[in-house]
């Protein structure tokens, strides 16, 4: 009888509604079992302590190596949306394509295109990024080619100043310290360059168009025999920010007459005209205003709860070309 | 019973019942400490009435209810019928050696394991295979557990 009456509140109890167990339960954990729920807390506390320096430091490494992962993401995303403005400005022959670096041949600056014979792209075409030239097309299959970069030993292209005063041929050489760097050669002797004037593409010898930007001079490399000169020019395009490319597609006769310097922001002013009652007098100097890159969205930098940890530096900006050249 | 008094055996129960708690869930330990309350329970069946073994076991259900939400109601109902049953089996045999003490110890505990997997529908879950796997080994450990408390109750009596 006895038993019945408790089994009967027991089955009570199952099928009390949720709320009105919760309400008996909480009564019950907070009168008689107080000291073991206190017991509870005071063992759950303990191992947070113990277990804190590892957590934390577990919590530390995923969120420097988050850190690093968005770091590169943030330097992709720029390169992209920086050659998205650009292709919109160049003719529509230019087609993107990925680089994807030869393991083997990383540092001779030979490597693959995404882009191949089926998109159009033949053998020799010029290969440009948001900053500038980066190279060519050396040879090209149905589904992808082989391009070289300004690095390769076998590049050259046809380059002059942004005014089309003087004229050169650039190859790559090694700058102070090992850097790798362009020189411009073949330059008049009595022409002086001023630091950070920009070189472009002269459109000469078929291969590149006209205006494309190639680097500013870093200075003086050597000087020939006292009638030519050679100057070092750092290139506009990292070897880091040739991840995304654009190449020309579908031969289009019409654009080697073209200049594409306005596609990179380049406005070239005439220079003035020569007084000759004034010669031997200082010429007014020549402005080539340097290439403005596409707009950017402003960046966020996240809120970093702590001291925050420093991914590796993003490509620097190549745009530099902003100095007058003196011109002979 | 002389020795520790008429007082011994209930504070036995009173203990077991206390360590369940601590061990159980004070410490964390979980399943890593014996299921003591049925033992408990069963131990305390032995000897008393069928109607007072079920009215602990409800009491001692609503404890263990009250921490584990989901099951509170269904343990009391379990227990009621464990301590009522129980205390039956005194009527079915009399032996208070350690062999049937083991073996009462671990069939009760297993009983409790299914039952209270009806009442919850766990067993409708897929928890079938823990009841047959599982579930024994949590039986032995609890009677080995009853086995060595009364051990050391009689030596103390």
């Amino acid at each position: 009888m006895l038993a019945g009456v408790f089994a009967a509140l027991a089955l009570l109890l199952l099928i009390l509604p949720g709320q009105w167990r919760s309400q008996l339960a909480d009564g019950i954990r907070g009168t008689v079992l107080r000291p073991v729920t206190a017991l509870q807390r005071g063992a759950l506390e303990r191992d947070l302590r113990l277990a804190d320096p590892s957590r934390l430091r577990a919590e530390r490494d995923s969120l420097a190596a988050y850190l690093v992962d968005t770091a590169g993401l943030l330097a992709e995303n720029q390169q992209l949306r920086s050659l998205l403005g650009l292709q919109q400005r160049l003719p529509a022959t230019f087609l993107p394509a990925e680089v994807v670096r030869v393991p083997s041949r990383a540092m001779d600056g030979i490597f693959r295109l995404t882009a191949g014979a089926r998109d159009g792209v033949a053998a020799g075409a010029p290969i440009v990024g948001a900053s500038g030239l980066i190279g060519m097309v050396r040879s090209v299959d149905q589904n992808g080619a082989v391009g070289i970069d300004w690095t390769n030993a076998d590049f050259r292209a046809s380059a002059m100043t942004a005014d089309g005063d003087i004229f050169g041929i650039v190859e790559p050489r090694r700058g102070p310290g090992g850097e790798p760097m362009l020189a411009l050669t073949g330059a008049a002797f009595h022409a002086e360059l001023a630091e950070n004037t920009l070189i472009v593409t002269s459109g000469r010898g078929g291969v590149y168009p006209r205006g494309i930007p190639i680097g500013v001079v870093a200075g003086v490399d050597e000087e020939e025999g006292g009638w030519q000169r050679s100057y070092l020019v750092r290139p506009t395009v990292s070897p880091a920010e040739m991840a995304y490319v654009l190449v020309l597609g579908p031969r289009d006769p019409s654009l080697m007459g073209r200049d594409l310097a306005a596609s990179w922001g380049i406005t070239v002013t005439e220079p003035a005209a020569v007084d000759t009652t004034q010669l031997g007098a200082e010429p007014p100097p020549l402005t080539a205003p340097a290439p403005r890159a596409p707009a950017q969205p402003a960046q966020q930098q996240p809120a970093l709860l702590g001291r925050p940890i420093q991914p590796g530096a993003a490509p620097a900006n190549p745009d530099t070309a902003t100095q007058p050249g003196g011109t002979g | 019973m002389r020795g520790v008094g008429r007082w011994g055996f209930p504070v036995l129960i009173g203990v077991l019942v206390v360590l369940h708690f601590v061990l159980r869930i004070g410490l964390g330990l979980g399943a890593l400490a014996p299921d003591l309350l049925v033992v408990a329970v069963l131990l305390a069946a032995r000897r008393m009435r069928a109607g007072n073994a079920a009215g602990l076991g409800f009491a001692l259900g609503l404890l263990e209810g009250a921490m584990v939400p989901m099951q509170f109601g269904a343990s009391a109902f379990v227990l009621v019928l464990l301590g009522f049953f129980g205390a039956r089996t005194r009527d079915l045999i009399a032996s208070d050696s350690a062999v049937f003490l083991a073996f009462y110890l671990f069939a009760g505990k297993w009983l409790f394991d299914v039952l209270l997997a009806v009442v919850t529908g766990g067993i409708f879950r897929g928890s079938v295979a823990n009841l047959f796997f599982l579930s024994p080994l949590e039986a032995i450990y609890a009677a080995a557990a009853g086995v060595v408390a009364v051990a050391v109750y009689r030596v103390a009596e």
